[in-house]
Formats: C-alpha cells, sequence, structure tokens
C-alpha cells in the first residue's frame, strides 16, 4: 500500500476512533494544532563525540552510511538492519526526545518539503519497535507493522494535527511531552512519549551547513574547547542560523538539551 | 514511576558519552548497573537524591554493548562501586576518577587554574596555538570560567576573526558583558606584545585580577 493510503486510511481510523470514544473532530483543525502541526521543526540530537563529527563532516549521515565510509558491516542484530532502516537519518518531530544526547540539531519544515520523494514518517519511534513498545498483533512481524504506517512527507503532518486535537488535552501537550488522553489507533502500548512522537526518515545524508537548518544546540563549554563545533557557531552566527550555548548544572546534558529546546520551541511556535 | 536504586546496590562500569580528547578534561555521567545481576544497567537521563538513583532508563547487557559499539556510550574494562556524592570525570590523558564531589570540584578548578595560567603565558610569547589548546582545557575543566572564553576572543581579534571574536562574546556573556569583557580582550591583546620578563615577578598582575562574576555552580 503506498504511503498516501496509509496516510488516509490512519485518519479515517482515527476519526472512527474518535466518534466511538464520543469526541468531535474539529473541522478545520483548532488554530493551535494547524500552526504547531504545520510548523514544529525536526530534531536530530546525538552524543558529543558524534555531534563533533558531523560539524566536522558537514552532514548527517546515516549508520549505514558511516559504516561504509569506514568499511566496516552493520551489527546484524541491531534494530535498524532488523527493521531495514539503517539507512537513513532520523529525526523526531518534536523537542529533542532521544535520550542521553547533549547536543542537537532541528531542522525546517522546508527540509521535508525537499525530501519529500524519498523521506517517510511514522507516527511513534521505529526503533521502539523491537525494544520498547508492544504491537496489538504480535504475530505480525515488526517490519510489516512498520511498514503499513509509513506516511509521507510532510503530509504525516495532518495526521499529527488530527491526533493534536483528538487524542490530546491540548496540542501543546504533545510538544510538552505530556501523555495523550487516549492512546489512539495505532495499538501500541509500552514505552515512553516515543510510542506517540512522529518520526522522519530520510535516506542516506542530510547537509547540516544548508538552508534547512533552524537551530543548533551545544553544552557552552564544548563550543569553546571544541574546534569543529565552534567553527559550525560561527558559520550559524554568519547565517543567521539560531545557536544556543547552555549550560549544563552537573554535566546533566540531555536535560539541559531537552530543556533548552523545549524554551526554544515554546518561543518560536507558541 | 520507577523503582529508585541504592547507590550501595550499584556499580560503575562506564560513562554515557565519548569523548574527544579536545574536550577533556570531562565530567562524565556514569553507567551503573546491578551488583546482583550483572545483566541489568542504567542510564541517564537520571537524578540523585539521599544516596539513591532515580528515574534511570534500564537497559539490558546486550544493548549496552549496542549503545558502545555505536559510539553512545564508553565502557571501562573494570567495574568499581558506586558511592552516594562522588563524581567521575576523565581526566587529559582519558584517566577516570572517581571522587568525593567536592575533591573532584577541587581538582577540576586546579586544572583549569594551571591551564589558564599556562595558556596566559603562551599567548603572551606569541605561541597562540598553545594558547588556545590550553584555553580549552581550561574551560572543559571549569566551564565557570570566562578567562579561557576571552583568551580565545584575543586570540581571534589578533588573527583578525571578528566573527570568532563575537561568538566567544556570545559564550561569555552570561557572566560578563559587553565593556568588561571586551576590556579584558584587550588586556589579554596587549599582554602579548609585551616581551616576557626574564625573571617573573613576583606577583604579575593577571588581567582577570579583581573580576569576579563568574556564576555559582547550582547545588546538586
Amino acid at each position: 500500500m503506498s504511503r498516501q493510503a496509509n496516510l488516509d486510511g490512519l485518519c479515517r481510523n482515527l476519526e472512527d476512533y474518535a466518534r466511538k470514544n464520543g469526541i468531535g473532530v474539529p473541522n478545520p483543525p483548532s488554530r493551535a494544532a494547524e500552526r504547531l502541526s504545520d510548523s514544529l521543526f525536526l530534531a536530530h540530537s546525538t552524543s558529543g563525540e558524534k555531534f563533533s563529527d558531523i560539524c566536522g563532516s558537514g552532514c548527517l549521515a546515516s549508520a549505514a552510511r558511516l559504516a561504509a565510509d569506514r568499511s566496516a558491516p552493520l551489527a546484524p542484530g541491531g534494530a535498524e538492519v532488523i527493521l531495514g532502516t539503517a539507512g537513513s537519518v532520523f529525526f523526531y518531530l518534536s523537542p529533542f526526545r532521544y535520550p542521553n544526547t547533549g547536543c542537537g540539531f532541528l531542522f525546517a519544515k522546508t527540509l521535508e518539503s525537499d525530501r519529500s520523494d524519498d523521506g517517510k514518517a511514522t507516527p511513534f519511534d521505529s526503533g521502539g519497535l523491537l525494544k520498547a513498545f508492544t504491537r496489538p498483533d504480535a504475530a505480525e512481524p515488526p517490519r510489516a507493522f512498520l511498514s503499513r504506517n509509513e506516511l509521507p512527507i510532510p503530509e504525516h503532518r495532518r495526521y499529527l494535527g488530527l491526533s493534536m486535537d483528538v487524542l490530546f488535552d491540548k496540542p501543546e501537550d504533545y510538544v510538552e511531552g505530556l501523555e495523550p488522553r487516549l492512546p489512539g489507533p495505532i495499538g501500541l502500548t509500552g514505552g515512553d512519549h516515543r510510542r506517540w512522537t512522529h518520526e522522519v526518515r530520510i535516506p542516506d545524508r542530510v547537509p547540516v551547513r544548508d538552508s534547512h537548518l533552524q537551530a543548533v544546540f551545544a553544552p557552552r563549554s564544548r563550543v569553546a574547547a571544541d574546534p569543529e563545533v565552534e567553527d559550525l557557531f560561527q558559520w550559524c552566527a554568519s547565517e543567521g542560523v539560531d545557536h544556543i550555548a547552555f549550560d549544563t548544572p552537573r554535566r546533566n546534558d540531555f536535560e539541559a538539551l531537552r530543556r533548552e529546546c523545549l524554551l526554544y520551541i515554546r518561543r518560536k511556535l507558541y | 514511576m520507577a523503582t529508585p536504586w541504592n547507590l550501595d546496590d550499584l556499580e560503575i562500569v562506564g560513562y554515557a558519552d565519548v569523548l574527544k580528547g579536545t574536550v577533556l578534561p570531562s565530567v562524565v555521567p556514569p553507567v551503573f548497573r546491578l551488583k546482583a545481576d550483572s545483566q541489568r544497567a542504567f542510564l541517564p537521563p537520571y537524578s540523585f537524591n539521599a544516596g539513591f538513583l532515580y528515574n534511570a532508563t534500564e537497559v539490558l547487557q546486550p544493548e549496552l554493548e549496542e549503545l558502545r559499539d555505536a559510539r553512545e556510550i564508553t565502557l571501562f574494562d573494570d567495574v568499581f562501586p558506586a558511592h552516594a556524592g562522588f563524581e567521575l570525570w576523565v581526566d587529559q590523558s582519558f584517566q577516570w576518577h572517581y571522587q568525593p564531589w567536592g575533591e573532584a570540584e577541587q581538582e577540576l578548578r586546579r586544572i583549569a587554574d594551571e591551564a589558564i595560567r599556562n595558556a596566559e603565558d603562551a599567548l603572551r610569547k606569541g605561541d597562540l596555538q598553545k594558547a588556545e589548546r590550553l584555553s580549552g582545557v581550561a574551560i572543559s575543566a571549569d566551564d565557570r570560567r570566562v578567562e579561557p572564553l576571552a583568551i580565545k576572543a584575543a586570540i581571534c581579534r589578533l588573527n583578525g576573526n571578528q566573527a570568532g571574536e563575537q561568538l566567544m562574546a556570545e559564550l561569555a556573556a552570561p557572566a560578563l558583558k559587553g565593556k568588561p569583557f571586551n576590556g579584558l580582550v584587550g588586556d589579554y591583546c596587549a599582554s602579548r606584545q609585551q616581551p616576557a620578563p626574564a625573571v617573573a615577578a613576583p606577583s604579575p598582575r593577571r588581567p582577570m585580577s579583581n573580576v569576579a562574576c563568574i556564576r555559582e555552580r547550582q547545588a546538586a
């Protein structure tokens, strides 16, 4: 089934689900849901060493690309290999949510429009299918479940807007990471907020020093001490790209990164 | 809410980062595992309170190895017991240290002081590369210090790199804004032009003397 057909089916399922649960589906969507779903940034966060490499190389690269560049095979048991997603660069359509990361990039929606031919989205974190979430039908292989929930980009934002109105108390809750009041029609259980966070995958590489780059985040000490990071921040300053250097009390990098990103999104989009 | 874990029941198997030499020394978040069950490990984000670890992400041993292979964590060859109030940090030769928080702070402050002194000296002697590298050591050891940012800004100014100087001013802004920072950078630039004395003066005036506007580290 095509990704567009998946999207149409999923939106219909959500409308049916809303009716069954006695919830009205706003038509048109609420202004907040429309605005947020249409403008949310694509987030990619990573550890300090990888961030430095990305700043130096100038692009985000898929696991398969990085392995090929190292002439090293991918671990056969890895989630991305099992799911067939190792050739992709991953983003969340949300603030940074990948734990244990300290630096990150936000990209504008224009990246999705630019890569609509080869990029795709799912209304959950694909990696969680193997480790964290329980699928409604355990007999269905994870790869098949993934495939029938793959959506076109940027059109997947239509489902996001609908679900913000139907499943969440208010659209901002999706951004804030607050649990939806209803689980929705997809049927996943378990795990954390990545169960309902939209994931966008772009094949192979995504250039960083590009017009789609919205903002860069790194701890202040890393910007000052790592020449590759400093260089990217200088580029951002010269190009008018937002660059956020933040303090990391007790070096709790992820919490600081998450907080700074959320503050940034509230400032820009609320 | 996830079960809190008593630190007495945990040991440390590594840290949740992979570090480049340019960002050392660095305080790092430990990766813990249960003493009683070596298959169960705990990753950040987490918090500590009264000797307990809260809200950690539990993973199994094979996933730890996957994360190591993906360059997201570093695993040690040996494990050692966790203690409340201790800090894990990695020095410039990638050697780890696990010390009471106050001792670790003191040692990192000493490294920062020494790196700043040596960076100032290198700047005076015109060795800009060394001065820049040592500034990186100082800011990595103690990110509250303004001097390394001013030294780096001075190097940018001497090299005609306006964007770099502006970036250092931005980084320093939470602690020292505008004219005072500019003045400090000017002092450092001027120090380069002064011939190094044959014998060190007993109490040389350092550019940061009488400047005390460094934010306090937040309590744990």
